[in-house]
């Protein structure tokens, strides 16, 4: 299974001050974000089976296998809004960094 | 299953194709999730660059794999449901049929399908003029009904338990890829080989058959357990892996289509040319990776063969490791590390082919000694992302880069480790050659953790090996080993760029090793080594070259090794 992803605002540097489009970050983790909670809602729940075929192990692992399906859509779920948050939150420290780089450029002339 | 005719005739099947209809459902709707996502980050790269920019795209890779990954597998259990949705409507018809005939016939069916006549027939077969044999023929009539209602019976539960496990083997194959195992089952593996061994021994059939079951994944990987168990677990997987990547890839065809559908010209709309390529980049990642299975496969034909590591999942690359002859019960193991543009597509059936030789020859030197009782194991590892000069990848800037050794080093070192675990009180003897890059990633490796369990290193065509010459302490302390060689040919280029530490072969306490032609103790004319990729490889003549006779004999310990009479590169 891949690592888990180490991103986050602290990870920015100098050369991402310098290299970002903030409107184009956020417009990404809106689309990202709307692009998730459709789906999400489109998908819905499924009665259990096992319910109505009981004694089944067909229906046994049909559940089984919906509970997998839904913690991995969750999963995918989660890695997306992940990923918009940490997006606004840098747009944020992408900001700040930049308003410090402004003072310390006034202040560097003054 | 479980229960009789009476559960089953109550059986609502349409609820499988309800579920069927659901799993449509989360299909189409992941495959929208995935192009949508796919778009949103599309073209951010352009404006946005950096180390978080970096962070940002491996993560949103990763889900784009599993967003895809879920694709796949909606996809087949949608067919695996209906089928057994028909399936079983078939299975539980003819029960129902049969129970039905009986009664008609007279016969009482009971929950577990046993027959009997009913009253009616009883009074009946009373009143005839010869009852005794009445009775034996309705005794005789009630066993064959009692057969047809149990035939039909066991029937179904056979095709119920095949619906049931073709259903969660196409889970299992969501779960070796990418998805969540969170409250799947969690065998609290241990974290090093030495405990993992133990942990092992401790368990109950029971319960290694269940994780054999369930987590052939996990097993296949754990260094530290026995060689035949990590074989089986990963032998049971390729065709699972093979089904996953084939299906990924007619996903990400799929995709590809969608998208030029959308937008025809690729540039001007919202989608760029940069998302039609990712979405070629990853329908080349999964053709790979099928490629890479297929080698795995052709590896390991051949006599006691072991798959010791299987992962398409991790890396960039896909990760193996063949072992021929079993290390735990081994008295003198090898491992071979490859280098720089090595593969499981392009490198394991010639690295696996190279290790049979060193074998065989390592055979022949023991018989020779007298020793022929001693067992050898050799393993071709190509278990890390081994740098790649290819176009639109890698390039020089990655090869001249210890980031590649550095992590594999880790793994490495594990399956060291791993090796000395499983081997256990035999206590074999183990070299560890590296050839090229795989000379810094194996010397990284040794340096890593001490209780690796390695006696021998040798370093072949090595543009160095990472280690620090001006230390007081001696390289074979570096290393944690007994003795540390090099072979270098006097034509190798690599071998002459001392691109991570000086040449080994200058460096104190390194026995210099010959590659030269040379007529060999056992009175064979050997070639020498003079390419970067002739070491271990046999000559024309079909004997391995001074330089892999070399490796046999210090496999085998056998002393025979050929000193280098020439000047070796200077540091």
């Amino acid at each position: 299974m891949p690592s888990e992803s180490r991103w986050s605002p602290r990870t920015t540097g100098g050369v991402d001050v310098l290299t970002v489009d903030p409107a184009a970050l956020l417009g990404a983790a809106e689309a990202a974000e709307a692009t998730c909670r459709s789906t999400t809602a489109a998908i819905g729940d499924s009665a259990p089976v096992v319910d109505r075929v009981p004694g089944a192990e067909t229906a046994r692992a049909c559940d089984e296998i919906e509970a997998d399906v839904g913690r991995a859509i969750a999963r995918s779920t989660s890695d997306i809004g992940r990923w918009t948050r940490a997006a606004r939150e840098s747009v944020a420290a992408y900001a700040q960094a930049d308003d410090a780089a402004e003072r310390g450029i006034r202040g560097g002339r003054s | 299953m479980t229960g009789g005719v009476a559960l089953i005739s109550g059986w609502r099947l349409d609820a499988l194709l309800e579920r069927a209809s659901h799993w449509q459902t989360v299909q189409e709707q992941m495959r929208l999730r995935h192009i949508g996502y796919h778009l949103a980050i599309n073209g951010l790269s352009d404006n946005w660059a950096g180390a978080a920019a970096e962070e940002a795209y491996t993560l949103a890779d990763h889900t784009l794999d599993r967003t895809i990954s879920i694709v796949a597998t909606a996809s087949q259990l949608v067919t695996h449901t209906r089928e057994a949705h028909a399936q079983l409507e078939s299975g539980r018809q003819a029960v129902l049929d049969a129970v039905q005939r009986a009664e008609s016939r007279g016969f009482r069916v009971h929950d577990d399908g046993s027959t009997e006549a009913t009253a009616e027939r009883l009074t009946v077969a009373a009143a005839s003029p010869r009852p005794d044999a009445a009775f034996n023929r309705l005794q005789e009539e009630a066993q064959r009904w009692s057969e047809v209602v149990g035939y039909a019976l066991s029937h179904l539960v056979e095709v119920d338990r095949e619906m049931a496990e073709q259903l969660r083997q196409v889970c299992r194959d969501l779960l070796l890829v990418g998805a969540d195992r969170s409250g799947a089952f969690d065998p609290s593996v241990p974290d090093s080989p030495e405990d993992r061994r133990r942990w092992w021994e401790s368990l109950s059939p029971w319960e290694r058959g269940d994780l054999a079951l369930r987590r052939p994944d996990l097993l296949g990987s754990l260094d530290g357990l026995p060689t035949d168990v990590r074989d089986k677990a990963n032998r049971a997987r390729i065709d699972g892996l093979h089904r996953f990547w084939s299906d990924i890839l007619a996903e990400h065809r799929s995709t590809l289509a969608e998208l030029d559908a959308r937008d025809p010209g690729g540039v001007d709309g919202p989608v760029t040319m940069a998302a039609r390529q990712e979405v070629l980049d990853a329908i080349a990642r999964a053709d790979t990776r099928l490629r890479d299975l297929d080698a795995v496969r052709e590896a390991l034909v051949g006599d006691d063969r072991y798959l010791m590591h299987l992962d398409t999942d991790t890396g960039a690359q896909t990760r193996a490791a063949v072992a021929i002859g079993n290390p735990d019960v081994a008295d003198h193991v090898s491992v071979t590390t490859g280098g720089i543009t090595t593969t499981v597509n392009g490198s394991l059936v010639g690295m696996v082919g190279e290790a049979d030789h060193l074998r065989q020859e390592a055979i022949s030197q023991l018989r020779a000694a007298d020793r022929e009782s001693e067992r050898v194991a050799v393993i071709a590892w190509l278990g890390y992302d081994a740098p790649q000069i290819a176009d639109g990848g890698p390039g020089v800037v990655d090869i001249i880069s210890r980031d590649s050794a550095e992590r594999g080093a880790v793994d490495l070192n594990g399956f060291f480790r791993g090796l000395d675990a499983a081997n256990g009180e035999r206590d074999a003897h183990v070299g560890a050659f590296g050839h090229s890059y795989g000379s810094l990633t194996t010397s990284l490796a040794l340096q890593h953790d001490p209780g690796h369990g390695v006696d021998n290193a040798v370093f072949y065509g090595s543009p160095g090996v990472g280690t620090n010459i001006f230390t007081s302490s001696p390289i074979t302390e570096q290393l944690g080993v007994d003795a540390v060689h090099d072979m270098t040919g006097p034509h190798d280029p690599v071998a002459q760029i001392p691109w991570f530490g000086v040449n080994p072969a200058g460096i104190p306490g390194v026995e210099q090793l010959s590659t030269d032609p040379s007529i060999t103790p056992d009175g064979i004319s050997r070639d020498g080594a003079d390419q970067h990729s002739d070491y271990a490889r046999p000559a024309d003549n079909g004997h391995l070259r001074t330089s892999g006779y070399n490796l046999a004999a210090i496999l085998a310990d056998t002393g025979n090794e050929v000193p280098q009479r020439r000047p070796g590169p200077q540091p």
